[in-house]
């Protein structure tokens, strides 16, 4: 009896159906899980929604929530995979990395996506008719997309290509730049190294330009601010060896005054809490919208997977006074005994929402130490230095070293500062060091020139993509 | 739990005799009164007892019909009554009683009736002779009583062109069904499902499932035929649906006369297949392999100074915490099972002159091999004909049924159980001393079978309502309303003991997912016969409209493990929904011509819109020319008296294809790009705004006979099929920002073959004697790629080339093993003329086609007096398919004993190369190998030769000479997939358990043995 009831709905679709002229409504169905990508951002709040999918993109799995923070450290002296494992990255740990591999297409994929969701905020953000004050707004989303876009330029460039002083002119093969907002099918080719990072330095140039001043309120919520252009500009300046420029922005950043290295007693305990006064940028994850079990704290933190150890090489650089030796803990994993466990992402054993700190002024002050240092300044290149030391370490003495020496004690400074935050990979080739590969039972020391040592362009680009050229060494 | 089943039973039990109820005054009355009289029919010319010939007494509803022997009784008002005798392929018989009580009847075979077999069409019925277009039935006697819970899984084997694969034996999963080859790449591959008039829909109402079918809902004891339609003729009525053939699903419906009741129960057991190559190493074996890979490494060998096995032994045990060759599990037996098999039916039709029914009940459960999966099914259907007068039949149809499966992950996870089976080592136990879990292994797989929950609920209505009025001669209209509506209630849970839920405290998820497809169809039929002229026209309206809806939700941080409600968690991780429409608006036109009979010429047209396509191109035509000569009604034919019936027919025409992603189309901003819980959005799909059909253009000619009074029949077709306009999602650079792929029309391919199909009765039986009968069926197929946007397209594991197959394996060739040194080879590149120790030295090229060369069943049915044996083969030859977790399994050493999931397999241990000389296709094993096994070494080493031929089917069937109470009583034991014969000696699991071509990681196929009993009354 109860199908009588539902009778009038075929009534409905029979009449309807009956109707000719009904036809197309009939089939013209919208999907309702989906917005047009012409006509959706038409105001500032749907710009806004817009930039969210941007930074959306950054914490992918495949990118800044694991493998872009991992990868530095795991293919160097920093960390390994534990013989007791379940096989993540275990290809890298072996540098045994093929064009099939999922990390490099997730990484490479992921970055592509924020640039192309980047470049349709910012032309149809640019396309916006608004009052006044809320062109002030727009233009900080704006400029935040184009922060966003160098960003995921200056990872794909350090990620898949050479550094930039592999060839005197920086003429190698860098990556596609993408500026343009996608309407037809593109297949690119690369561009050089020296093109990625001239896209680089005009977009966080236009960024700085158009973001508001104080960005106090979008740093907190996990958002690009004029001073995180800066610091980003400076880093880009330092991988270019432009010292000054390099100094320049780091010294806007400092001498702004608007962060500052948390006191000793704080540090070990900042890295349970987001957006502390040195923290320059962040991405952000939330108890909702996180990588979960796919997070760097996963990798980490024992209990879990847990597949990362770091190496007693870089545990034993802190002396024991060092506060930062505090976020290694000395235990065991299987037969992997001491195994050295990173505290560093300590949400991964609770609620797997650590953010990941991107820019720290921490390494402000070193990106200037090593700019100053190149540029013969050694003595403000160790007060930076020192800056970074004695926060660790109030016992720490001052260093006096000069010339490539100095240079040299900074990039160890880096290594122990910026540990497992997904630099140490980049700091050794762009300075021309030979990587030493810590493995669990093993170690090869690999020139800083290998091919390895550069991701493979991912078999489904090739595959997909005519125009675009496989990495040397790599099929 | 097996007394809720059992009350369960009970209810339906109830249900079904209360159905009945209703209608067995309808049909008893005629018992009540006057003489009784008794007799037996028997065939005249074999002599052999008739069972099921309809007895009626003329002028009134009283109806009764003969047993197995052949013997009726019947009431007749008076003695002067005229009995009427009805059965299929026989003439009618009348007989005045004339006073006598007892009457023994003779039925002469009708050899014009036999011509005259009337078969399921698009929107109707025709007789066979009648038919241009390649149709093929499969009576419900093949689908009744299967330890299969679809009826698809039934037709593999017994219709030629057509090719059964479900790539895994978890009962109840998608069937996938291929007519006549693949149809299509990116699109469906999938024939059209017609459930009495009323189309199906291609989209499953669940979503945790790896797989569901809600076809799987339809009781195969419930159906009367399945049709399967293959050629233009018979399909491009459905246009845009029938580019893949169509298969019509007729439930059963009563007819007049006594009440008839049956009931037959099963019960069964299921275990694997091909288990002997599949059994897990011990850790004797392990350490075997282990050992022998340690000494093959001369650098530890020299420095730790091993020369002993127990030295080796001890290397080892200083590598892992977990390596320990006192402790020897053996996962089969915690992860695999025998699992159980029963089915319970129980159905009643009958009726009168004016309303006929048929109401049925069933109840089917089975035990996968696979620990914690298993499947449940509850069906009850109503069916009912009602004449209302002599211009209008009305005809109802409902089938309401349950399906409730477990079911588990596939692909390479820690929580599918056969990758734990197949990678954990043996030196683990799942156990502590004390009794707990051994929370060390990272996926227990004790804890995901006894702590987990996967869990899928189907709950199906399947109904329609129809009329048909005659007009006025020579028109009529039949209108009919079709409702598919099915909701999936799903359940996931993940137990704080199991590590991925652990640091949550244990996360469950929950989906509700609604599909509901209303159809609704009206035609206007014209039938006129004008002198020697035929004239039979049918117009046609149809719309249907599909939704599916799904609201999902995940909460973690559980109260206690014993609640699973999400009400019980205290994080909310995820409440979401969606909705996804799809609409198809269509008119056509059916027109037949035929000159006495003899000759038949039939046209059809179809215009049908889709919601799937931009609005540019929203419409498509479609239409079918076939002719047919009946060859045996023309005068030359007369000297050929052998030949009973020989037809030729061909046709030729278009029909379409949509794709399987609703929105295609479009490009689209993505939902729940979030950040920092604001809401964003971002690119989802890239914009294809030319979409349009993929066109399919079918070619048959062909031809049947029946030959030697009919003994033997048979189908003779050669086709083709040529796809153009091919859907196909084109891989485009990650730097367009957007998915991996976009929807565009590319180039063209096209399939053809050959089928076969003879039916003969070689032995018939005189009274009493041995029968019987065989069919065959063989079917070619063959594939080539005509035309492509771009010179090739790599797609995972396959190439797609000009003048090549679709689907044809792209890697690097592996060339075997080096008998010196036993370091495995590869081939340089696709001349195979060099070979490399290095395989990223190694090019990848074509390996050959993952489709076969030709497949088909053959089976035979011997008989004598009340037993009988069946047995059906299945053969299927010149496939490859491909092992793509062969190169997790056999590591060759290369994960030493560091990992947990680092087992090796048995034939590593029964092949691999242990010294100078050895041949072997196995490389050897060396501890901590860097040269092979190493995890996405894809290559030809783990491509196999997946011909096979396979005792299907086997029944002994034993007919009890009960007399009183039931009219037939029958008892059985049934084998399935008891004999497989596989070409490649290497080829480590079951050839049915791939899917398109690669091991998928699902449930074993299994085989079963069931015993059975059928009751009718």
């Amino acid at each position: 009896m109860r199908m009588l009831k539902n009778i009038s709905k075929p009534i409905v679709l029979v009449a309807f159906a009956l109707n000719l002229g009904a036809c197309s409504d009939f089939l013209d169905l919208e999907n309702a899980n989906s917005l047009d990508v012409g006509t959706t951002v038409k105001d500032l709040p749907s710009l806004t929604n817009a930039a969210n999918g941007v930074y959306s993109g950054f914490q992918s799995a495949g990118y800044y929530n694991r493998t872009f923070i991992l990868l530095p450290d795991l293919m160097t002296d920093n960390a390994f995979v534990s013989r007791q494992n379940v096989g993540f990255y275990t290809n890298y740990d072996a540098l045994e990395v093929n064009n099939q591999d999922g990390y490099a297409q997730g990484a490479w994929a992921s970055m592509y996506g924020v640039i192309a969701n980047a470049n349709l905020a910012i032309a149809s953000g640019e396309r916006l008719n608004l009052n006044p004050a809320q062109q002030g707004t727009a233009n900080q989303i704006i400029g935040e997309m184009y922060a966003a876009r160098a960003l995921a330029h200056f990872d794909l460039v350090r990620f898949f290509a050479k550094p930039y002083n592999a060839t005197a002119d920086a003429s190698h093969l860098g990556v596609p730049v993408i500026t343009e907002p996608q309407t037809e099918i593109i297949s690119p080719s690369r561009n050089t190294v020296q093109q990625v990072y001239t896209q680089i330095i005009k977009d966080l140039e236009k960024a700085i330009q158009l973001m508001a001043p104080n960005g106090e309120k979008y740093r907190k919520n996990g958002r690009f601010t004029p001073d995180a252009a800066k610091a980003l500009l400076s880093k880009a300046y330092l991988y270019m060896e432009d010292w000054a420029e390099a100094e320049r922005y780091a010294t806007e950043v400092i001498s702004g005054g608007t962060y500052s290295l948390l006191p000793t007693n704080q540090y070990q305990n900042s890295w349970r809490f987001d957006f502390s006064t040195e923290s320059i940028f962040e991405i952000e994850n939330t108890n909702v919208d996180k990588a979960g079990v796919n997070g760097i704290g996963m990798m980490y933190e024992q209990g879990q997977y847990g597949d990362i150890l770091t190496t007693a090489d870089l545990y034993n650089t802190y002396s024991l006074t060092d506060v930062r030796r505090t976020l290694i803990q000395v235990g065991r994993r299987g037969v992997d005994n001491p195994a050295y466990i990173v505290h560093k992402y300590p949400k991964g054993l609770s609620t797997q929402d650590d953010n990941i700190k991107v820019l720290r002024l921490a390494e402000v002050y070193l990106i200037r130490a090593e700019a100053r240092a190149e540029q013969g300044k050694s003595n403000l290149a160790q007060d930076d230095l020192y800056e970074v030391m004695r926060r660790a370490d109030p016992t720490a003495l001052k260093v006096l070293l000069t010339g490539e020496e100095l240079v040299d004690r900074i990039l160890l400074e880096r290594r122990k500062e910026l540990a497992f935050e997904g630099n140490r990979l980049f700091d050794l080739t762009r300075k021309k060091k030979d990587v030493t590969l810590i493995r669990a039972t093993s170690s090869e020391v690999i020139p800083y020139n290998d091919d390895r040592l550069v991701l493979p362009i991912p078999i489904a680009e090739i595959n997909a993509n005519p125009n675009i050229e496989q990495n040397p060494g790599y099929l | 739990m097996p007394r809720f089943k059992l009350k369960l039973l009970f209810r339906l039990t109830l249900a079904v005799l209360t159905y009945s109820c209703l209608f067995l005054p309808l049909t008893l009355q005629a018992q009540t009164t006057g003489t009784v009289i008794t007799g037996k029919v028997i065939s005249a010319k074999e002599g052999t007892p008739l069972p099921g010939v309809v007895v009626r007494v003329e002028g009134s509803t009283a109806a009764s019909g003969t047993d197995v022997n052949g013997n009726y009784n019947i009431s007749v008002p008076d003695a002067n009554a005229t009995l009427v005798f009805t059965y299929i392929g026989y003439e009618t018989l009348q007989v005045p009683a004339a006073g006598r009580t007892s009457i023994n009847i003779q039925l002469k075979e009708d050899v014009n009736q036999l011509k005259e077999v009337v078969i399921q069409v698009p929107y109707g019925t025709q007789t066979k002779a009648s038919f241009t277009g390649s149709a093929e039935a499969v009576g419900g006697e093949e689908l009744e009583s299967r330890p299969r819970a679809s009826f698809q899984e039934s037709l593999q084997g017994n219709v030629a062109g057509l090719q059964v694969s479900q790539g895994s034996g978890q009962p109840g999963a998608a069937v996938n069904i291929n007519i006549r080859g693949l149809g299509s790449y990116s699109a469906s591959n999938q024939p059209l499902f017609v459930v009495d008039g009323v189309p199906m829909t291609d989209v499953a109402a669940t979503g945790y499932a790896w797989s569901s079918n809600t076809l799987a809902g339809i009781n195969p004891n419930d159906i009367e035929t399945v049709t399967v339609l293959k050629d233009a003729s018979a399909t491009s009525i459905y246009g845009s649906r029938g580019a893949n053939g169509v298969i019509l699903i007729t439930t059963k419906r009563g007819s007049a006369g006594n009440t008839k009741i049956d009931f037959n129960v099963q019960q069964g057991v299921n275990t694997m297949t091909m288990f002997d190559k599949q059994k897990p190493l011990s850790t004797t074996e392990m350490t075997d392999l282990l050992v022998e890979g340690v000494f093959n490494r001369p650098d530890i060998v020299s420095s730790r100074n091993i020369t002993s096995r127990e030295d080796a032994i001890a290397f080892l045990r200083t590598q892992s915490s977990t390596y320990n060759p006192e402790v020897s599990t053996d996962w089969a037996d915690y992860i695999l099972r025998d699992g159980s098999f029963s089915q319970y039916n129980l159905s009643a039709s009958g009726g009168t002159d004016k309303t006929t029914f048929f109401v049925s009940g069933g109840y089917y459960n089975q035990e996968a091999v696979v620990k914690g999966v298993d499947y449940e099914r509850l069906n009850s259907r109503l069916n009912l004909t009602h004449r209302a007068n002599d211009r209008l039949n009305i005809n109802a149809s409902l089938g309401a049924n349950y399906q409730d499966m477990n079911t588990m992950y596939a692909q390479w996870w820690g929580q599918n159980p056969i990758r734990n089976l197949r990678l954990t080592v043996p030196w683990v136990s799942p156990y502590n001393a004390d009794g707990t879990y051994n929370t060390g292994i990272l996926y227990n797989n004790e804890i995901l079978v006894n702590e987990n929950k996967k869990n899928s609920k189907i709950y199906q209505l399947l109904g329609n309502l129809g009329a048909e009025f005659k007009i006025i001669e020579p028109l009529s209209v039949e209108s009919k309303v079709g409702i598919d509506f099915n909701f999936g209630d799903e359940e996931l849970y993940w137990d704080p003991l199991w590590s991925d839920a652990a640091a949550i405290n244990g996360i469950a998820g929950n989906y509700a997912t609604m599909v509901t497809n209303w159809n609704i169809t009206n035609l206007l039929k014209f039938r006129k016969q004008f002198g020697d002229f035929g004239v039979e026209a049918t117009l046609g309206q149809e719309a249907q409209k599909a939704v599916r809806k799904r609201v999902a939700a995940e909460a973690s941080n559980f109260v206690d493990p014993s609640i699973e409600v999400l009400d019980g968690a205290s994080v909310r991780n995820y409440v979401g929904s969606d909705l996804y429409e799809t609409s198809l608006l269509s008119f056509f036109l059916n027109t037949s011509f035929n000159y006495k009979g003899k000759y038949y010429l039939n046209l059809t047209g179809r215009r049908d819109g889709s919601s799937r396509f931009g609005p540019n191109v929203q419409y498509g035509n479609f239409g079918s020319v076939g002719v047919a000569w009946n060859v045996e009604q023309e005068e030359f034919m007369r000297s050929f008296e052998f030949i009973n019936a020989l037809k030729l027919r061909s046709s030729f025409g278009t029909s379409g294809n949509q794709p399987g992603n609703w929105y295609a189309w479009m490009g689209f901003y993505g939902l729940g790009h979030n950040y920092f819980d604001q809401p964003g959005y971002g690119l989802g799909a890239l914009e294809n705004r030319n979409l349009s059909w993929e066109k399919n253009k079918p070619f048959d000619v062909g031809a049947e006979f029946s030959l030697f009074n009919y003994r033997i029949s048979g189908s003779f077709d050669y086709y083709t099929r040529t796809t153009s306009d091919l859907l196909f999602g084109v891989p485009v650079s990650f730097t367009n920002g957007g998915p991996a792929n976009v929807t565009k029309n590319i180039g063209s391919f096209r399939n053809s073959g050959i089928e076969l199909t003879l039916k003969s009765q070689n032995l018939k039986p005189s009274e009493g004697g041995l029968s019987w009968e065989t069919s065959f069926n063989f079917s070619t197929q063959k594939n080539e790629i005509l035309k492509m946007s771009q010179e090739r397209i790599l797609s995972g594991f396959f190439v797609f080339e000009e003048g090549g197959e679709m689907y044809e394996y792209w890697m690097k060739g592996w060339a075997g093993v080096n008998p010196e040194n036993g370091e495995g080879l590869w081939w340089t590149d696709e001349t195979m003329t060099a070979t490399t120790t290095d395989y990223n030295a190694a090019l990848p090229f074509n390996q050959g086609s993952s489709l076969p060369d030709f497949f088909g069943g053959l089976t035979n049915t011997f008989g004598f007096k009340g037993l009988s044996l069946s047995f059906q083969f299945y053969y299927s030859f010149g496939n490859k398919i491909y092992d793509n977790y062969g190169h997790f399994t056999a590591s060759d050493g290369a994960i030493g004993v560091s990992n947990i999931y680092g087992a090796m397999d048995r034939i590593t241990y029964e092949n691999r190369w242990q010294k100078p000389g050895d041949v072997t296709n196995t490389p050897k094993v060396v501890y901590g190998n860097s040269q092979t096994g190493v995890v996405n070494q894809h290559s030809s080493r783990f491509l196999y030769d997946g011909s096979y031929i396979r005792l299907r089917d086997i029944t002994l069937a034993y007919e009890l000479p009960l007399k009183r109470f039931v009219n037939r009583a029958q008892v059985y034991v049934r084998g399935n997939n008891l004999w497989t014969y596989v070409k490649d000696d290497l080829l480590p699991y079951d050839p049915e358990g791939y899917l398109g071509g690669l091991n998928n990681g699902q449930v074993p196929v299994s085989k079963q043995v069931t015993v059975g009993l059928n009751l009718s009354f």
